[in-house]
């Protein structure tokens, strides 16, 4: 199970088509030398953007879901 | 004994004999993650127990979309509707989440079983009709909730969960899968939740907020 902070590319779904790079709002990724590589890690607040848009399912990016701290809960 | 029966939610509270009848019958297997025990509509050849680890139960749609119908955890059993069916064929897919141990018994050793030990028979029958009890309450779920309701829903039970044992890393597909729909949906309906100031999204976790507001979204009272 990936405990990763920034997305995990499936190389072999990837079908280079780029829509997650022109949807990421931070600029993370980018193609380069026929490769979806992260040009920016440093930047992903993994808002999962690029895993929505994947027609090919090629991206996942994990979440842990609970309860926000007790001063934090409305 | 052999192997750790008494670990087995079903066999908890079983005679001893029950325990003997089935470490004689039963043998360990075990699955690394991402791995399938059993395809849907294969002739049923077996009932399993999770000594340790975790199984997806799934179905295909008829447009490939895969549906979560259960997650199961150590303690857990599958595939003992159709074992219990004459000539049964295995009712969905299961593949493992984590590494995964299971301890196995023929379908056949199983009847044998239960027909010979009436008390664990009923005891069987209770945990069927709990399972039966979920179905309809996942049928319902499905047919008269909106997918807001639904992922409210989800959102509460996981966190639930996260309390009681370690948490499980989710990705929009999982969730997608679990819920009953797509990922861009899952995708809109969290950035959505967000902008409500429902949840949090920060690197990784998912921190729910509003308490009351997520219920009332589930319960459809927005």
């Amino acid at each position: 199970m990936a405990e990763l902070n920034i997305p995990v590319i499936d190389a072999t779904k990837c079908t280079l088509c780029g829509i997650c790079v022109d949807a990421c709002p931070e600029e993370v990724l980018a193609i380069e030398a026929d490769a979806l590589v992260f040009a920016h890690p440093e930047q992903c607040t993994l808002c999962a953007e690029c895993e929505t848009v994947c027609p090919e399912g090629a991206v996942a990016c994990y979440y842990q879901i609970s309860w926000a701290d007790k001063e934090e809960q409305l | 004994m052999n192997h750790e029966w008494q670990a087995i939610t079903l066999l908890a509270d079983a005679d001893d004999a029950v325990l003997k009848a089935f470490d004689e019958r039963g043998w360990p297997v075990s699955y690394a993650e991402g791995e399938s025990v059993l395809w849907e509509g294969d002739v049923c050849q077996a009932v399993y127990f999770i000594n340790v680890g975790m199984v997806e139960v799934y179905r295909i749609a008829i447009d490939g979309r895969a549906h979560t119908l259960r997650v199961l955890r150590g303690g857990d059993s599958f595939n003992l509707v159709p074992a219990l069916m004459k000539e049964g064929k295995n009712l969905s897919n299961v593949r493992c989440l984590e590494q995964t141990d299971l301890l196995v018994v023929e379908r056949h050793d199983l009847q044998t079983i239960l027909a010979r030990y009436p008390k664990f028979a009923l005891r069987v029958l209770q945990d069927l009709a709990v399972r039966l009890a979920g179905m309809i309450g996942l049928a319902g779920e499905l047919a008269l909730h909106t997918v807001r309701q639904r992922t409210a829903a989800f959102l509460i039970r996981e966190a639930e969960n996260v309390l009681i044992e370690k948490g499980w890393h989710w990705t929009q597909d999982d969730m997608a899968r679990q819920i009953g729909t797509v990922r861009d949906v899952i995708g809109r309906t969290l950035r959505d939740f967000e902008e409500k100031g429902l949840i949090r999204r920060d690197r990784g976790n998912i921190s729910l907020i509003d308490r009351e507001g997520l219920e009332r979204t589930a319960n459809g009272n927005e």
